[in-house]
Formats: structure tokens, sequence, C-alpha cells
């Protein structure tokens, strides 16, 4: 036994003092040095997955695990999913207090079940289950048993093994999978060794370990956990839901079995194909026509959230969408292709993972499905359709949906395919502000700007949600846009064909310029760029920037005669670059003041964890000269 | 406040006659509602609720007695795609205590046709074990459709009928609440809306059990009930505002409260009658008085409790050790409650509980011991003011310990040890709370102390403009808790609290300490704390320095935004800051200029600040700032004193200090 008394450790949390502060002694079952760091130590992990045939398995676990401070987010909550299909057979949580007395074994009255609704599902046949362990005291030690009866739609939820989290350390974890032999585990591993496989001439057995890992901390523009932590995914050759026999060998297979879900489901009323055959009987091209077909769609059907049975999977149908005018992402995207296919032009559904940032990017080698939202591509204007917009211009996708893996369902199966990347070029502002400094300091403010691609979302958001002037002004002043809400020449519009936002606005600024005795404090820049990551003593990870914008802002000053600029001016142009951006901002003087022109454009990068300091530093020079003000004084007389 | 079976209506502003009271029926809707392209008023508004009305109606069944019956119509015209998520219904419910039935929908297309919600689409589903929901979504949902649904809510218990609120976040044409209710029930109404229509009537008609029975009265008897209706028309949409807490008692509503129970020939039956019987009653429920009064629930607490203290332990020690003994062994579940869920027992084998397990607990430990307590209830900051001329205990949702000690009075609110006793939960500072007292049942101020922090600053600048920065602040009541529960929550060093708002100031700076000192636990009230930084204070340009001395704000900059405000301004407790800052000049430069010194506040002296720098020469200056808060509401008529105020103080943390190197 490794660790067969308690030892006194003391709880040093990476680069916080302010813990150090906090924690004290605490008596716990493992080195100090594989505690340094965590906040929860993973005792003990064992996954078991037992196929008994393509409709039905069991997945087992054991967990426990040691919290060490309060720092843990919600570690206290045991929760696990169920349904019809993943019926919950065991579910036992028990807690001790540091010396191992039991304090909490959950009975049925602390077991929460709820529906799994969120404010953005509507409807969903997934429950789950809860119970909190009142840990009032650290360490506390949460021991979780669950076992869990997979059939039908519930063999496509595979069971993860993921044993620890950022800030979590490890002491010991196992896989083991067992497959009958006529069908077969695939696997997709990462810092674990290969498996230790044997075989009955029944079953064949597959069995992962992993031994004391250390808790890893989290920093800014860290890659996504799955990238620097173990795990194992697991798929399976042959499964069935319903009549539906699917299998995960490769995504040709798979994005066959998604598309055995989706057939004949696409079959139009004849009245709407009439209407849909009118509406592009005089579009001049195939764009056209998709352009005319998608604004019809977003006009007549709205997105709700419905996640029911097979529907997780399979779409409602075409006619069921006509008929009530609603549907979830794959009805609606079901709806759309079945409305180009009326009119001659092949699309094919789309699995994408909608997120900033996908936590696992699926690979050509292993099919895998992580995705939770579904679009429509068409492959002849090479051009992906998000159909439960009503509001975005045809053929735009998101931030959230670019550069990342997806799989198309064509005719022939799945096929892997990547989103476009976002150019900083179509992503970010235009906007020309003149400052104009008047008697008693006030300062009459004009801006015009222009806002693309990712930088519009926001905005192009807001227009359709808030209808008010004053609500759409309180927004734009409350994400600093706008300098206040009591100005004049208010104007705010989004392009319906091009992902443009305009705003215009003039008003009186009194804030802007600070009277101390004869001089003047002016900050000229209205929308500095304040933005600095946080420092980082000893970078770990490597740094992934994504961001791809380009920004333009302009600045008119203008003063009044009886002033004139005691600091402030600078004559060569400021110039920062780095690997991930590039920045530049220039002073012209005028006839009654100057015009200050700066550009910033930012470039998606993977860096060494070596290069943070760099990286931060850009950003420090950035902040530095965006903060630069000018200083007027009262003209003396000769 | 009103009871209604007196017809005593004191609700004013009588601008509609009953004849312009609209009948609307339903599934038919007129061509111009069908065709209206935008609330009357407010062109921009995404929806339009074209008719509210909830009806309330009683009935009786032999051996289940009274029960409520509220019809609820709703007819909302929608203009804009942002409005579509109104046509997802959702209505919740609890199975033990009530039912919804008779659910319809239909949807008006603006062009002519309706479209009825097919009945398979009305689904009724468990949500979790005793919550469940009647849902559904209207089909062909299109701007200018008009939705319309109703369903009545039958409730067991005809105590509290449903709280009907006139007022929405979307102009509203008609909101009406009627009620016919029999003759044996008295309510009183909590709210006075300015209402259109008061319409107050007796109306015979056939109700509830025969209490006159006889060969010519065997079947039906027809009875006088008060039959009312209270409208009101063309409302605006009602807007939040930053700084405000209880909105609810801003909107136009209707809350009634059964008063008392007469049946013919029997005395009359009081639900409530005072303080004083409600009191009472309190301390005979089970959840309530027995759990903190009957030693049976509470024996093994107690008596570990007490293996803690030692031998002639003060009251001072035994307050703070009861309170520290039930904040370390139970952990609060987050929820807020007036009841206890579980007896003291129960809760301390479980180790977690709601707000009134854990306070109730507090109070068994207090009384056993010797110290007389009682429970002290409070509607939190978002519920409403509370209702002090009715007892009327649903308007409370947290259960607090009141204490009668030598040195007076103090209020308790157990959880976090490092929360000490005196400072409720700040949900709870909701101005008023009534204390369960069965002597003397009393609503009592719901004051806490000023929160002060004392921050001296050590700056020292770089001619470059970089500033090595000393941070020392002493902190006392709320901004010690807060800074404490930072502390705990901090993953870095730049999370810290303070630290967080001093690196948003200077975002290229940089933290290397922050730490608490002589932290004591025997005073978790009070906190000492220290901050070191490099911060980029100063802009250089050719002779001159321009400082920026103030590291952090006082005043959040939403206080001074707005232009006008319709709902008062609500700070949970008072405070003071002040800052004093002792900096040194770079080697060869001097002040050359900085604000004058300026006291300002407000007449009543509730704000009051102070701004002054001094030159010490020798390189050296010293800044003070303090800003004192001692009101924590004010109305919206004084807001625009408030914000002059509060504008001129975010200018004093602004100003910079204009240094100038000196020729030598």
């Amino acid at each position: 036994m490794k660790y067969p008394i308690l030892l006194a450790v003391f709880l040093v949390c990476a680069g916080a003092q302010v813990q150090a502060q906090l924690e004290k002694f605490v008596l716990l079952p493992v080195t100090p040095e594989l505690a340094e760091g965590a906040h929860t130590v993973v005792q003990q992990y064992d996954l078991e997955y037992d196929v008994a045939s393509p409709r039905n398995a069991t997945v087992r676990y054991v967990r426990k695990y040691t919290l060490l401070n309060s720092r843990h987010d919600e570690g206290n909550v045991v929760r696990d999913y169920f349904s019809d299909d993943v019926k919950i057979s065991k579910f036992e949580v028990s807690a001790t207090e540091l010396g191992g007395k039991e304090f909490f074994k959950a009975a049925r009255k602390d077991l929460i079940d709820q529906r799994a609704i969120d404010g953005s599902t509507f409807d969903s046949d997934f429950w789950i289950r809860r119970v909190e362990v009142p840990c009032n005291r650290y360490p506390c030690t949460i021991t979780v048993e669950v076992e869990k009866k997979l059939s039908d739609f519930g063999m496509m939820l595979f069971p993860e093994f993921v044993p620890l989290e950022r800030e979590e350390a490890l002491v010991s974890a196992t896989f083991r999978a067992t497959v009958p032999v006529d069908n077969q585990l695939l696997y997709q591993a990462s810092q674990v060794e290969a498996p230790e496989i044997t075989d009955d001439g029944k079953m064949r057995t597959y069995r992962w370990t992993i031994g004391e890992r250390k808790a890893q901390a989290p920093e800014p523009y860290d890659p996504a956990p799955i990238e620097t932590l173990p795990y194992v995914y697991v798929t399976l050759d042959q499964f069935q839901v319903d009549n539906y026999a699917g299998n995960y060998r490769d995504w040709k297979s798979f994005g066959s079995f998604i598309g055995s879900l989706m057939e004949g489901r696409d079959a139009l009323p004849p009245t709407l194909a009439t209407e849909v055959n009118e509406l592009v009987r005089d579009a001049t091209t195939r764009r056209d026509s998709i352009d005319r077909l998608y604004r019809f769609m977003q006009k007549r059907c709205r997105y709700v959230s419905i996640q029911l049975g097979i529907g997780g999977w399979q779409p409602f149908s075409a006619e069921y969408v006509e008929t009530n005018r609603f549907g979830d992402c794959k009805a609606l995207s079901n709806y759309m292709g079945a409305m180009l296919s009326e009119v001659g032009i092949e699309s094919y559904p789309v699995l994408i993972h909608r997120s900033d940032r996908p936590n696992y990017d699926v690979c050509e080698n292993f099919a895998f499905s992580s995705f939770n939202h579904m679009v429509l591509y068409v492959p002849s204007e090479d051009m992906y359709l998000e159909c439960t917009s009503t509001d975005e211009p045809t053929g735009y996708l998101s931030d959230d949906k670019e550069d990342r893996n997806v799989v198309w369902i064509t005719p022939e199966g799945g096929r892997l395919a990547r989103t476009p990347q976002l150019v900083p070029s179509e992503h970010g502002h235009l906007r020309t502000v003149t400052m104009q400094v008047k008697e008693l300091d006030a300062v009459e403010f004009n801006m015009k700007a222009d806002f693309y691609g990712a930088d519009q979302e926001m905005l192009r958001y807001l227009y359709s949600q808030l209808g008010s002037t004053k609500d759409r002004m309180d927004f734009l002043h409350r994400r600093d846009l706008l300098p206040d809400v009591s100005g004049r020449d208010y104007v705010f519009d989004v392009a319906a064909d091009e992902p443009v936002a305009h705003l215009e606005y003039a008003t009186t600024l009194t804030d802007r310029v600070r009277k101390l005795g004869s001089r003047r404090f002016f900050a000229f820049n209205p929308y500095p760029l304040l933005w600095v990551p946080d420092d980082v003593a000893d970078r770990k990870l490597p740094v992934v920037y994504a961001e791809n914008r380009f920004y333009v802002d302009t600045v008119h000053v203008s003063i009044p005669n009886n002033l004139e600029i005691e600091s402030g001016l600078f004559g060569e142009p400021i110039v920062y670059e780095h690997a991930i951006g590039e920045y530049r901002a220039e002073m012209k003087p005028t006839e009654d003041g100057l015009i200050w022109t700066r550009t910033l454009k930012l470039t998606d990068a993977r860096l060494p964890a070596e290069a943070y300091t760099e990286f931060r530093q850009f950003f420090v020079d950035v902040v530095k000269a965006e903060n630069s003000q000018l200083v007027l004084r009262e003209k003396r007389t000769k | 406040m009103q009871h209604l079976p007196l017809l005593l209506f004191l609700f004013a502003g009588l601008g509609v006659t009953a004849q312009d009271i609209p009948v609307v029926d339903f599934g038919r809707v007129s061509l111009e509602d069908r065709q209206l392209v935008a609330a009357p008023g407010d062109s921009t508004a995404e929806a339009y609720v074209l008719y509210d009305r909830q009806s309330l109606d009683f009935d009786y069944r032999e051996g289940e007695g009274p029960t409520l019956r509220e019809t609820f119509h709703t007819r909302i015209k929608l203009f804009r795609p942002s409005s579509f998520e109104r046509a997802n219904v959702s209505i919740g419910y609890n199975r033990d205590y009530g039912s919804i039935e008779e659910v319809e929908g239909i949807l008006h297309l603006p062009g002519g046709g309706s479209i009825p919600v097919p009945a398979e689409h009305v689904k009724q589903e468990q949500v979790r074990e005793d919550y469940y929901r009647v849902k559904f979504t209207f089909p062909q949902v299109t701007e200018g459709a008009i939705i319309e649904y109703r369903y009545v809510r039958r409730t067991k218990s005809i105590l509290i009928p449903t709280t009907f609120v006139f007022q929405q976040d979307i102009p509203v044409r008609w909101a009406q609440f009627d009620a016919m209710i029999p003759p044996y029930y008295g309510y009183v109404s909590l709210t006075t809306p300015h209402l259109d229509v008061n319409r107050n009537k007796l109306t015979r008609r056939e109700w509830g059990p025969n209490f006159y029975p006889g060969a010519y009265n065997v079947n039906n008897q027809r009875l006088e009930h008060t039959d009312l209706l209270w409208a009101m028309q063309d409302l605006p949409a009602f807007r939040e505002q930053p700084y405000s807490n209880n909105t609810q008692d801003y909107l136009p509503q209707v809350r009634l409260q059964l008063e008392s129970v007469q049946y013919p020939g029997r005395p009359k039956q009081e639900v409530f009658g005072s303080w004083q019987t409600t009191v009472e009653e309190l301390q005979d429920r089970a959840d309530f008085g027995r759990y903190y009064r009957n030693k049976i629930n509470y024996h093994r607490v107690y008596r570990d409790f007490a293996a803690t203290l030692p031998e002639g332990a003060s009251e001072a020690a035994v307050v703070a050790a009861a309170y520290a003994f039930v904040g370390t062994k139970v952990r609060w579940n987050e929820e807020y409650r007036m009841l206890a869920s579980r007896s003291p027992n129960q809760i301390y084998d479980s180790r977690t509980g709601n707000s009134a397990d854990l306070n109730m607990m507090l109070l068994a430990l207090l009384n056993e011991s010797g110290i007389e307590a009682h429970p002290l209830l409070v509607s939190l900051r978002d519920r409403g003011a509370p209702v002090e001329q009715y007892p009327l205990l649903d308007q409370f949702d947290h259960l607090m310990v009141y204490a009668e000690l030598q040195a007076g009075p103090v209020v308790m609110d157990v959880n976090d040890p490092n929360r000490p006793a005196g400072l409720p939960r700040i949900q709870a500072l909701n101005h008023r709370a009534w204390v369960g007292d069965k002597r003397n049942p009393r609503w009592v101020d719901l004051d806490v102390p000023l929160s002060r922090n004392v921050s001296m600053a050590q700056i020292t600048v770089a001619p470059d403009g970089t500033a090595e920065v000393g941070l020392r602040m002493r902190m006392n009541n709320y901004y010690a808790l807060e800074t404490r529960s930072g502390l705990r929550a901090a993953g870095s060093l730049r999370e810290a609290p303070v630290a967080r708002e001093i690196l948003a100031l200077f975002p290229g700076g940089e933290i290397s300490r922050a730490d608490k000192l002589d932290d004591d636990a025997e005073h978790p009230d009070r906190l000492d704390y220290e901050l070191a930084l490099r911060l980029p204070a100063g802009q250089p340009s050719g002779d001159y320095l321009y400082l920026q001395p103030v590291l952090f704000p006082m005043l959040d900059g939403q206080l001074a935004d707005a232009e006008q405000r319709t709902l008062p301004v609500d700070f949970p407790y008072p405070w003071e800051q002040r800052y004093v800052a002792n900096v040194i000049l770079p080697e060869g430069y001097a002040l050359e200029d900085a604000p004058p010194p300026v006291r300002i506040g407000t007449e009543d002296g509730s704000v009051t600040a102070s701004y002054s720098v001094t030159d010490n020469g020798s390189n050296n200056l010293t800044l003070m700032l303090t800003v004192k808060l001692s009101r924590t509401l004010y109305s919206a008529t004084e807001y625009r004193t408030l914000r002059e105020m509060f504008r001129r103080i975010i200018e004093m943390q602004e100003s910079p200090l204009v240094l100038k190197k000196q020729a030598k």
C-alpha cells in the first residue's frame, strides 16, 4: 500500500498566496507533491462498460474523490442523466470526513430528479438525478457508485473515460470495456497507455489503467482540457436504435446511419411544393433561389428546442414543420433541405459543435459524436445555412461555428469537412469619431461606425430582440458602444443581406475633459482597448489564441482657440508587432487639432508556453498606447 | 387595505364606465386587432397585451369543502420575432395542492383565419418530484399573429388567491381582475392600485353547502356574493432600473388574503386576527415553534454543543459559540425558507438545511442556554416591502434570530462563520422584520452598522509613470465579509478582492501580493488586508508626469448614468470609504497642479464626500478622499440630487495630479 498513513499536507495553491492563507494544515492520504495546486484529488475512478448486444449495455463506475478546499466547482453535487433508454439501476453516494468517519449516505429523499430543461430547451426526454453532499469542512471525501442500463437510443451515449479535470489530481483510475467478439470496440485515447486486451472466445475485454497525475492549473488561453489531460473515448462497430442499425466504423458509416434516421422525412406537402416552385420561378441564379427560399423559411418558421425520444437525432418531418411552422435545428435544416431539393438544389445536413471553441474537435480517423447542432450545407455554392436564425444573411456562418470539423450527411454517407476559418479583414469595425472641445469643457461627440462579421453578431441579435430605441440604447451603452443615452442623431441598423451593422450617434459629453487649474485633461480616445491577459509566473501550457479581427478607429479632435496642447502629441507612429497581431497608431496635426488613427489586426495562433510573456506584453503595450490623453492648457499671451 | 365583504373600496381613479368594459369571447378577434401593426403609444414594443383577465371563483364539493377556481384568459399581439418566445407557454403547479385544467389555445393570423392548438400538443408533465407543468406552443406563429389562451387553476386552499399583476414588460391594453366571492369568506386586499374601473356589487347566485335544510329549501340556495371587477387600461411597459429592489412593489397588482370565515349560524373564524394570534399559532406548529421549543427535537444537538462550552461561559461567549457551532456543523442548501424542513436533531444528522433550519437550530441552542431569542421573519430584498398591518405569513421567506442580550438586541443569520452575528445575509436587508416574540410580537427596523473601509496607499512613482504600490486596508462588517469571501473564491492573485478593480483601472498592472493580516478569528467583523502592486499610474510627457492617484473606484458609474428614475435607489447597507495615499514623487519632480480641496454633502447629510491633496515637500504628498453614505433608501424624486453628488464624487476619484520635473 503506497499511502498507508495519513500525511500532513500543507496545501499550496499554485500562484495564489490568497489560498495559502486560507487553507491550513489538513490531513490527507496523498503526498504533498500530488496534492499541490489541486482542489480535488480523485482517489479512485473505476469505469466499466459491458456491452451485451448492439442494443443493450451496462455502465458502472465508482468514483472516490476528496475535495480539499472550497474552490471546487460544485464538486459536492453528484449528478447523472437518465431517460427511458438510460435507466439508473444504482445510484449511491456517501461521504466521509477526515479520519474516515462516514457522515453522509444519500437516502432516497436526498435524491432530486429533475427534467433536463433549461432556458433554451422547451421540451426534453432527459432527466437529471442529483444529490448535494453537505461538505461543511475540508477535506471531504465523496464516494459515488452508479450503474446505468443502456438500450436503444441510450446505446449512442457511450461512456467517456475522463478521470480528471484541471485542478484535480489523480491517484488511480481504470477503465474496463467488455464487448461480444462479433462486435468491436472502437476507441481513441490520449495520454494513456495502450489497453490490455483479453479474449475468452465470447467476449473481448479492454483494460486501461492510469496512475498518479498531478493537478494541472488552468491558465489564460490554455488549450482545451482534452488536449492536455488523459482520456479514452469509445464507440461500437455495431449498435441498434429501434429498428435502425448503425455503426461508428468510420464517418461514412455513421453518416449513413444519421441519414437513415432522416430518410423519408423530407416530403413537402403539395401546396408548399407549389409555393416553393412559384417562389424561385424568376430567380436569376442558383444563389438567388437559395436566398429566396432561405428568406422564406426565416419568415415562415421559428426555432423551438424540442429534444424528444429518437427526436434527439431524428428530425420532425418537413410536413410537421410546415403544419406548425416551428422546429428544432434538425427539423428546420431538414425542412430547408427539402425545399432546396424541390427546386433541384442538393444540400447536406451537417453535424456541428456550436460553441466558442469546441472542447473536442472530431477527427478523420475516429468517428465519435460530439455534436450539439445541425446546419445545412449547399455544395454547389460552398455555402452553409443556419436554419434556426430568423435574421442572419443567407450563407452567414457565425463565429461559434467557423473553423472546426463537421460531418456532412451526404447520400453516400458521412464525410468529414471543415468550416471556413475566420479572416481578420471580414470581422471587426471601422469607426470614425469627431470630438470637438467646446466652452465649459463640454465635448461635442459624433460617431459613425460599421461593424462586420463576428463583431456585428451581438448587434444583430440586439436589433432583433429589442424593439424599443431606449432598450437598444441602454444595451449599447452598457456594452460601451455609446458614451451615454441622452444624445441625438441616433441611427442603428443591420443590413439584411450582408453581415454588417451600422451605428451613428451624437451627444455632448461633460465628463471627458477634467479641468485642473489652467490645464484640461482630455481623454480623446473614446473607445480605448483596455484588456490585458493575466500575468502568469511560470507558464506551463501552450497559448491558444483564436481571435481574427481587424479594428480601425479614427478620431478627429478639435480644440478651441484659447487652448493649446501641452502634451500628448506624438510624431512617429506607435507600432507594435507580434505573431498574434499588429498595432499601429498615428497622430496628424490639423488646423484646429489633430487626427488620431489606430488599426489593430488580430490573428489566431498557437504559441509555446514560453512565448506567453511576449504575448502578454503586446497587449500591455497596446493598452499603454490606447490610454494616451491630451493635456490642454490655456494659451499664454506673449 | 380592503375588506372585500364590507365593500369598502378605496381604490382611486374611475376613468372608465361599466359600459366600456370589453366583452371578450375566447376565439373571436376583431379585424382591427388582426391588422394592428404597433402598440398605440409604443411603436417599438415587440408585443402588446390586448387582454389579460383573471377571474376568481369558488367551488364547493361535499367532503372537500371550498376550493379556488381561477380562470385565466390572455390575448397577446406579437409584432416582432423577438416576441415569439411568448408563444411557448408553460404553466407550473404543485400537484399536491392543485391542478391546471381546461387548457385551450388559439392563434389568430393577421390576414384572417384562426388555428387552434391541437389538444395533443397540450402536455402535462412532471418537472421534479412535486412540481408539474402544463405546456404547449402555438403553431404557425408569425409577425402580426395574436396568441390567445385560457386555463383554469384549481387550488385546494382558499387562503391566498393568485396575485394578479396589471402591468407587464410590454404594453397592456386591458387588464382585469374579477371575483365572485361567497359571503362566508372575508378577504383583504393588500395593495391599492390606481384603477380605471372599480365595480363592486352584490350578485345572488347558487353556491356551496346548504346550511338551511328544510322542505322548502332542499336544493339550491342563492347567496349574495361580492361581485367585483377591477381593471386598468392602456398601461405602458414596465422597465427595470439598476439599484432598485422590490420592483414588484411598483407594479399595480391585486393581492388577496383570506381574513375570516363565517358560515351561517356558526361563530366567525378568524384566519388571522392579529400578530398576537399568529405568533401563538406559529409557536404551536411542528415545523416552527415546536422544533426549537421542545427539547426532544434538539436534545442531541444541544448535548454536543454544551460539551464544547467552557464552564461558566459568559453570555457573549455562549452566543458566539452557538453561532459558530451551527455555522460549522450545518451547510446551507442555498434555499431561503421561513419554516424548518426537519427538526434540529435531524438537520444536525444530515448536516444540511435551509435558512430556517439553520437559524432554528441556533434558536434552540440559545434558548436552551438561557438566552432569550426569538424568530425574526423577513421578506427578501427582491420580494417586495412587507405588509405590517395584517399578519400575512406568506410574505416572509426567510427566518433569522433576534436575541435579547444584555448589551442590547442583536440579529443573527447563521451560515458562514466568516459573517459575524449582527450582519444578516445581504438579501435579507429589506429594512423591516417581524419578531415572533410570543409576549410581544412586533416589527423592528432591520438596521445594520456602517461598513467601513480605510485604505492607506503608499505610492512610489518612477519617472516613467510606473508606481510601486503598497496598499493596506482596514475593513469591517460587510467589507470584511465580502473580502474574506472573495479571497476564498479567488483562483489567482489577480482575482483577489480589490485587486480586480485596481487592475481593471490599470490593465497593464501586476500584483505580487494579496494577503490577510492579523486575521483574528475572534473578530470576523474586522479584516486587515494588504496588496502589493506595480501599476502604470502615471503618464510621462516631456517635463510632465500626469498621475492617477486614486487606485480604485468608490462608486459605480451606473449610479450616475440615468437621466431620470422612476424607482427608488436602494442600497443594502450604509458605508464609508476613506482613502489616504502617501505619494513619493520621482527624484527631481514637484507637484505642479492638483484639484483644490473640496467637501460636499446632501442637504440631509446622508451622503458626504471630501477630497484634498497636501504637498508635504521633500517629494512627498498626501491625498485624502472620503465618501460616506449613511442612508440606504432614496426616493426617485431624490435621484437628481443624488446623481449630481455621485458625478462629483466620480470626478474626484478620476482627477489626476500634475507633476513637473524641476530645473536643476
